[in-house]
Formats: C-alpha cells, sequence, structure tokens
C-alpha cells in the first residue's frame, strides 16, 4: 500500500469509536492537567501510563498523545487568567496573553492560544507524516555541541524580550544561571552552593521558581495597592473568542514562523517546548512588525509562542517513530508503552505495522482538532472563576501554589522555596526588575552548561568544536546576530533621527 | 565650602549602590565558587567552571548597569516605565509575615487546618467584607481542596504533627476522605 492509502486507512481507524473516545479523553485530561500548577503534562502522561496496559497498542498511543498535546497547550490557560503559568513552556504565552488579560482582551488571548496552539500542533503533524524520516535523520546527527548553540539560541532571547534595559536583563538572566547552579552538579557531581543543607543539595525546581515569581508576586502586587478597594469579581460572564478565518490569515506570519521553529526544535531529542517556546519568541521579537509591544501584550507574540509549543509535539514525535530515540520526558513515557506491548520504535516500525504507525499519524492529526473544541470548553470553565472576588482568588492562588509546590516531591522543604520565590517575585516587581530573564536563566542554564560540559570534553576542551559543526556555527551566529541587534538598531534609528531634520531642513 | 559638589557625589552613590551591590555580589560568588568546589579532575573544566562564569558575567552586567544608570542620570525614571504603585506597606508585611508563617503551619498543624486559619486571616487581611465570608469560604475552600488532592488525585498532603495528625485524620474520617 502506497503512504497516501496507509493514511486514509489510518483515519478510517482513527475514527473508530475507541480510538476518538481515547482521543478526546485525553485531551480533556491534558487540558485540564497543563492547567493546574503543580499537575504538570508529563505527571499527566504517566498517570494515564497504567491505564493503558490493557489496551492495544493504537488506543494507548493515541490516548497519551492527546494528553501530550492538551497538557501542553492547557498551561496557557491560567498562564493568560491568572498569571500561572503551568509548565515552563507555557512562560511566553504568558507574559504576553496575561498582558493582554490586563488591557482587557482575555476572551481573545485565550481564543488565538487555543487556536494558534492547534494550528501549529496541526501542521507539525502534517510534517510528521510526509516527512518524518529524512529530518529524523539529520536530527540523528546533532551532538551536544548543537544542542548547546540551540539552547544559547534561547538565552539570548533574553536580549530581545527586554529591550528597555538590556544591563537589568542580563543581571537578572545570570542570577537565574547562578540560581540553576545550585546543588549537585551533573557532570562532575561536586556540591555547589550547598551549604550542606539537604534542602539545597537537591536544588532548585524551576516549577517552583516560576510558579512563586509570578503567582505569589502578583498576588502580593494587586492586593497591597494603596487605596483600593477590593473588587467583587466580574459581572459579566467572561467569554471565550476563538479566532476567525480573516485573523489567522492576518497572523499568518508569526503561526507559520512558530509551527518552524516549533516543529524544528521538537525534532531534536532533548530540546523540547521549552526551548521551542523561548526560541520562537525570540525570532517572532525580531520579525514582528510591532516588536515595541512584546512584554506589554503582543498579538504576534502569543501566536508563534503558541503556534510553537504545540508544534513540538509532532517534531518530537518524529525521532521516536522512525529512530526510537525519545526526544522529551513526554515521549521517553511513550516508549516506554511501546516497549511494554512488545513493540521496538524505529525504522522496522513501518515495514511491521504500518497501519498502526498512520493511525497514530492521523490521529494526532485529529486531536489538534479537537483540541479546539477541548481547550475552549475548559478555558470556560477555568474563566468562570474570573467571577470569583479578587481577594478570594487571591487566596486560593497562595493555596495552589503551595500545594503545587508541595506535589513536586512530596517535600515540604519545597513550600520554603515557594515562600522565598513568591516574595523575591513581589520586590522584583516592586523595583522593577524583570522577572523572566531569571526565568529563562534558571530553566536554560542547567541546559546550556550540561551541553557545554559534555562538547568540551568529547572535544579535549578545544572551544573551537562550536564554530567547525556547520549547524552549530550558523545556530551560534544567528544567536550572536540577535545579541547586537538592538544596539545596531539604535544606531540605525539615531542616524535616520538625525538625518530626518537635516532632510527637511534642507 | 562646596556643598553642590558633595550632594552630586552623594547623589551618584546613591544611584550606584545598586548596581556596586550586585557587583560585589558576582566577585564572592566567583571567589566563593573557587574555593568551595571541588578542584576539576585533570585536564577538564570541572563543576566550579559554569557558576564562576556565570558570577562573572553578573559582575560585567552589573558594570553595564552602571554606566546605563550613570548615563540616564538626570533624565526622568523612563527605564522600566510608569513610577511603582503606592503600597500599603502595613498589609504588605502581614501578607508577607502570613505566607512565610504557613510554612511551618503546614508541617505542624497539617495541610487541612494550616490551610483553613491561612484563607480565614488572608481574606481578613486582604479586605474581605461580610461577618460569615471569611469563615466559609476558609471552611468550605478548605473541604474542597481536600476531596480535590486527598480523595481525587491521591495526593498525600502533610496531616500535621502530634495532636493535629490525629485531627486530621479524625477530619478524613468525617468526610469520608479515607
Amino acid at each position: 500500500m502506497s503512504g497516501l492509502d496507509l493514511f486514509w486507512v489510518g483515519m478510517a481507524n482513527a475514527f473508530s469509536p475507541l480510538n476518538f473516545l481515547m482521543m478526546l479523553t485525553g485531551l480533556v485530561i491534558g487540558v485540564l492537567a497543563g492547567a493546574l500548577p503543580g499537575i504538570t503534562m508529563l505527571n499527566a502522561i504517566v498517570l494515564v501510563l497504567p491505564f493503558t496496559y490493557s489496551m492495544d497498542i493504537v488506543p494507548s498511543l493515541l490516548l497519551m498523545t492527546a494528553v501530550y498535546g492538551g497538557g501542553i497547550f492547557g498551561g496557557s490557560i491560567t498562564g493568560i487568567l491568572f498569571n500561572i503559568p503551568g509548565d515552563p513552556m507555557n512562560v511566553p504565552a504568558t507574559w504576553e496573553g496575561y498582558a493582554l488579560h490586563r488591557k482587557g482582551h482575555v476572551a481573545k488571548a485565550l481564543g488565538v492560544a487555543i487556536m494558534a496552539s492547534a494550528l501549529g500542533g496541526f501542521l507539525s503533524c502534517l510534517v510528521m507524516t510526509l516527512v518524518s524520516p529524512p529530518f529524523a535523520r539529520v536530527a540523528l546527527s546533532f551532538s551536544a555541541t548543537e544542542y548547546f548553540a540551540v539552547v544559547f539560541l534561547g538565552l539570548v532571547s533574553v536580549v530581545v524580550i527586554n529591550t528597555r534595559s538590556i544591563a537589568s536583563s542580563l543581571v537578572c538572566l545570570f542570577l537565574g544561571m547562578l540560581l540553576g547552579t545550585i546543588g549537585i552538579d551533573d557532570t562532575f557531581g561536586s556540591a555547589r552552593f550547598t551549604f550542606h543543607s539537604r534542602l539545597l543539595e537537591t536544588g532548585i525546581s524551576f516549577t517552583i521558581v516560576l510558579i512563586g515569581l509570578f503567582a505569589i508576586g502578583e498576588v502580593l502586587d494587586q492586593l497591597c495597592e494603596r487605596d483600593k478597594i477590593p473588587d467583587q469579581g466580574l459581572k459579566e460572564r467572561p467569554k471565550v473568542s476563538l479566532m476567525t478565518p480573516k485573523e489567522i490569515w492576518k497572523f499568518k506570519g508569526p503561526l507559520l514562523r512558530g509551527f518552524g521553529s516549533g516543529t524544528m526544535i521538537g525534532m531534536i531529542p532533548g530540546a523540547g517546548a521549552t526551548v521551542a517556546s523561548f526560541v520562537s519568541y525570540g525570532i517572532e521579537r525580531q520579525a514582528s512588525r510591532k516588536p515595541e509591544e512584546f512584554g506589554k501584550g503582543s498579538w504576534d507574540g502569543l501566536n508563534a509562542t503558541s503556534s510553537a509549543i504545540n508544534a513540538s509535539v509532532g517534531g518530537a514525535m518524529i525521532p521516536l517513530l522512525t529512530l526510537g530515540i525519545p526526544g522529551s520526558g513526554a515521549t521517553a513515557v511513550m516508549m516506554g508503552a511501546f516497549l511494554m506491548h512488545g513493540i521496538q520504535p524505529g525504522p522496522l516500525l513501518f515495514d511491521k505495522a504500518p497501519e498502526s504507525v498512520y493511525t497514530v499519524f492521523a490521529g494526532m492529526l485529529l486531536c489538534n482538532l479537537i483540541m479546539i473544541l477541548a481547550g475552549w470548553v475548559c478555558s470556560k470553565f477555568f474563566s468562570e472563576l474570573m467571577r470569583v472576588p479578587e481577594t478570594i482568588m487571591g487566596a486560593f492562588i497562595i493555596v495552589f501554589c503551595f500545594v503545587g509546590a508541595y506535589a513536586l516531591r512530596n517535600d515540604t522543604s519545597d513550600l520554603w522555596y515557594m515562600a522565598f520565590f513568591g516574595i523575591l517575585g513581589y520586590f522584583m516587581r516592586r523595583y522593577r526588575l524583570p522577572i523572566p530573564p531569571l526565568v529563562l536563566g534558571i530553566i536554560l542554564g542547567p541546559l546550556a552548561e550540561r551541553y557545554f560540559l559534555t562538547a568540551m570534553i568529547a572535544s579535549n576542551n578545544d572551544p573551537s568544536v562550536f564554530f567547525t559543526r556547520p549547524v552549530s556555527a550558523g545556530i551560534l551566529l544567528v544567536s550572536i546576530g540577535m545579541l547586537f541587534w538592538p544596539l545596531l538598531q539604535k544606531r540605525l534609528n539615531r542616524r535616520k533621527a538625525a538625518a530626518q531634520p537635516a532632510a527637511s531642513a534642507g | 565650602m562646596d556643598t553642590s559638589n558633595d550632594r552630586a557625589g552623594v547623589a551618584w552613590l546613591d544611584l550606584l549602590k545598586g548596581p556596586l551591590a550586585i557587583f560585589l555580589f558576582g566577585a564572592a560568588v566567583y571567589f566563593y565558587a573557587d574555593r568551595s568546589i571541588d578542584p576539576p579532575p585533570p585536564g577538564q573544566l570541572g563543576g566550579a567552571f559554569w557558576p564562576k562564569m556565570c558570577a562573572v558575567g553578573l559582575a560585567v552586567a552589573a558594570l553595564l548597569k552602571a554606566v546605563e544608570t550613570f548615563r540616564a542620570r538626570g533624565l526622568p525614571a523612563a527605564e522600566e516605565g510608569a513610577a511603582c504603585k503606592e503600597m500599603d506597606n502595613r498589609k504588605l508585611a502581614w501578607m508577607i509575615l502570613l505566607i512565610v508563617l504557613v510554612v511551618p503551619a503546614v508541617v505542624v498543624l497539617g495541610f487541612a487546618v494550616a490551610t483553613a486559619l491561612f484563607i480565614w486571616i488572608f481574606l481578613r487581611l486582604a479586605g474581605a467584607r461580610g461577618r460569615w465570608l471569611p469563615p466559609s469560604v476558609s471552611v468550605g475552600g478548605t473541604i474542597f481542596l481536600l476531596y480535590l488532592f486527598v480523595k481525587i488525585v491521591y495526593l498525600p498532603l502533610p496531616k500535621g504533627e502530634w495532636f493535629f495528625e490525629d485531627l486530621t485524620l479524625a477530619l478524613y474520617r468525617a468526610l469520608w476522605i479515607m
């Protein structure tokens, strides 16, 4: 059978009642789990794994991929509504989505996040279906050098996040990277800044940092404003306004750029949705016609990053299905499901069980379309919470943050971190220090260190390795260009401004 | 005596004390990392390399910040947008104290009792009106959270110590949570 015939067989299989039910269930579980802080998408996939023991491989995979896609998107809902990103990959969507919410565009921001995520996911699944084998071969040639270059690109995006004060951003970025070094070092096993404390030896979970900095800081900021009368919640029912075809066309650029970067980065094993979200956000800031809106509520930024996170799902499935290499935590659990059913994912899978593979392809395409409905229903549910008065909402947000922190390791010592970062988040807001670079440093810093040290060990400490490999050199050059672009832009603007009066005088 | 020069000097220092403190912190971290972290294996960078690099980066960024602040002196404070909001510092101090105290309270009193107390006090501090609102929200909310996390998600929330552990277990039994 040709690929197209197999695809139609797969599509028919995906519509069978059990498979369809699994997709729907998985999406709802994923979106809800992603939206609740402390319950990550990966937790949800692990939680549904035992239910797949008695199932066939195809419904099991459809259930898990639906949880994966839904979970990646779900965190954007609470990010937009309450400034609480469900997972690190939802942080850029929170920056823009919450700012848009504060401007009164909550319904549209939710709608954009749903549609952009669904479109990015759908297009990346199309790519996965059509071109997985050749792309996977390219990704397989990547080493720690290329991974470092990609993470470096993510770190450089800090410059484009806050152009008002690059120095403040860099201070916060390096502080975040330093915080990320606390604990036992992965490569050499040395204890760093632990002061012989068990609490510090385990390191700081970035999930705690981001929940604390964003959510608790925001609650304190909102409720302690002088002369503010506590509000009674929204009187009207908040709506979710999906994008119209005209609006999709209007934002085709950010959507396609997000999809492209998300799919490419998703394919690189180990990079994942978090790196994809930050890199796509940085790229979009450079490409956008309204870069000044970034950080203050940019539709371009929200579209690009939402599209990228779900596009990374299709990308991450490519190395798993074609080479048997899991590219992320979620795909590693799926690989476990394959092995549990006695199937080894890899090139032979396409020969041995082509119908199953194409059913998964078709199912994932469908999942992204159904996600519009599941996302809309779940967003409506969470939007209802907006009607609760701010004081009550604030109390419950703080309790949820503490539960989320505790749930990560069932360790009460994490609550101290949560309290510390919550208060730090408030003071950073008060003294106008940018929070996103600090978060970026804690999330990407340890990844950058791991890849950098691995590449250096492999090359006998020769730093030229980063510039002698073409892909790594290309990405690093782009990063360096991005780093100096704001300075160059300032100069050009100054020259333009100086030339204008001269021209008008002439 | 030229007092205007002295005043200008003090204002300068005032502007630069933040970046200077960060620079000194970066330098201190560099030297601490150099001495406290295990030395690298022969021919390798070692565990101290990355933190030291971050500390250097932090110190350099602080210097950049100092230059930026110095160059922007005399200009209106436009850097990070509008001026700071006026905050009720007394309320803020109480809220921060409450957030810090909730951590040992969860360990000793258990999640159920600590959460109910936290919500009650938080609502009072935040200015929730009505006599019955804080107690009803705190009790109702805690029961909802217990059902959600203990009964549905099977999250073993802290039960407290001594008498409070028995109290939490009795509460779980009374609510048919276990």
